[in-house]
């Protein structure tokens, strides 16, 4: 069940206007915006271009969870996805799962063009995929949560990212400082202790919507 | 049978259903009306487990499935009709029909719609849509709100029909409307909500 309905969200991300095509876009345009606050001099400088990526996972995170619930709201479906039998916490992890492995693909992207521009090797951007999985496990079960939380009507609706960014401040961080210790390869600080809190925020932000998901949906 | 005993419902202070209690059998249709903002979706909404209520209960016998079919288009704007409904089916561990699905777009007279993303339909077809989701899911209780509106006239004719073949397959249907007297023809009861209270039986 929960396969049919992972291939359900993406096949309606293929869908629909907001596919990983224009997130990468998003995220492309985002990374172009940054680099203006930058003096040419230091834009290739991975230390900056690092503190960039995590920026535009937060930012890239919440227009794809915008996205996956705007879909079903704008003409009304979720009234019938949600009134079905199906047990909730399935359709949690099936969105969890597909916007895991978009936000996943615009990482690669982006590190495709640190590649091209900062001189980063194939070897480290292979060791930075799992990273990127945890981190976007964390960034997206709460994500979710807080989404629902704060999208009980659309005056409330700012409320998202400005509740969402200072719980992500602790993911962000960590997966900076792992990132950071991967690529100039200095694994030494904070290194074991960045993993277990990233494990952390990813396994509280599962459970918690597995759990919360199904009473937070139909409030 | 569906069972609701001593429901009740209030948003912040103002009580919108208080002690609605009433029973519908399997194969039987009712209707509910009332003024607009007395509690029609909230009963349905209530009843169908989208919206919790204060107290009461809600039961149905064991075994039984129900589809809830708002007054909005319950469609993903970007998919055809076939597409729409196979995204559905799965959310409701389903397999969908050809056979039905192609008699229902006939039936409906929406054939010659089939290759067009949803968000092009007129809000008439949007409503026929609805139907087709009704025809291709199995379910033993029919919510729906509103079914008759945005519809012309042979449409209203066309939902009454199938309301009618869905009553002889032992299903039932509980929709709201504003449309009374087309609905009387159809129906085995109907609920009128005044002041927060239902008044069964007003045929």
């Amino acid at each position: 069940m929960l396969f049919k309905l992972i291939y359900n969200e993406f096949y309606l991300e293929s869908k629909s206007s907001y596919n990983l095509f224009y997130m990468s876009f998003f995220a492309i345009s985002c990374l172009m915006f940054l680099l203006f606050t930058f003096p040419l001099s230091k834009i290739n400088d991975i230390i900056i271009f690092n503190g960039f990526l995590w920026i535009i996972v937060a930012l890239s995170s919440i227009k794809l969870i915008e996205n996956s619930f705007a879909r079903e709201r704008d003409f009304s479906v979720h009234d019938l996805i949600y009134s079905s039998s199906i047990d909730l916490s399935l359709v949690f992890l099936s969105k969890l799962f597909t916007l895991n492995m978009i936000l996943a693909g615009v990482q690669l992207i982006l590190l495709f063009i640190y590649i091209l521009f900062a001189g980063l090797n194939f070897d480290i951007v292979f060791n930075l995929i799992p990273l990127c999985v945890l981190t976007n496990f964390g960034l997206i079960g709460f994500g979710i949560l807080i989404f629902l939380l704060t999208n009980t009507s659309t005056s409330k609706s700012f409320l998202f990212p400005v509740i969402f960014f200072p719980i992500i401040i602790p993911i962000l961080i960590n997966s900076s400082n792992i990132a950071l210790g991967l690529i100039i390869q200095d694994t030494a600080s904070l290194y074991i202790e960045s993993w277990l809190i990233l494990l952390t925020f990813a396994l509280l932000g599962v459970l918690l919507g597995i759990n919360l998901f199904g009473r937070l949906i139909k409030q | 049978m569906l069972t609701v005993k001593n429901l009740n419902k209030s948003f912040s202070n103002t009580c919108v259903l208080q002690n609605a209690s009433f029973s519908v059998d399997l194969g039987k249709i009712c209707a509910i009306s009332g003024v607009n903002g007395c509690g029609k979706t909230t009963f349905l909404k209530c009843i169908s487990g989208l919206i919790s209520y204060d107290s009461g209960f809600v039961e149905f016998k064991s075994n039984t499935n129900f589809l809830f079919l708002s007054d909005k288009p319950n469609v993903f704007g970007d998919l055809t009709i076939e597409e729409n409904l196979t995204i559905l089916s799965r959310y409701h561990n389903q397999k969908i029909d050809m056979n039905i699905f192609n008699d229902s777009l006939e039936v409906l007279n929406i054939a010659e719609l089939r290759e067009l993303p949803l968000k092009f339909f007129s809000q008439g077809n949007l409503q026929r849509n609805k139907l087709v989701i009704a025809m291709n899911l199995k379910w033993d209780y029919l919510f729906i709100d509103e079914p008759f509106s945005n519809l012309d006239h042979q449409g209203i004719k066309a939902f009454k029909k199938i309301f009618t073949r869905f009553k002889s397959e032992e299903k039932s249907i509980i929709f709201s409307t504003h449309h009374i007297d087309e609905s009387k023809s159809i129906c085995d009861k109907m609920i009128n909500i005044k002041n927060s209270t239902l008044i069964s039986d007003v045929i």
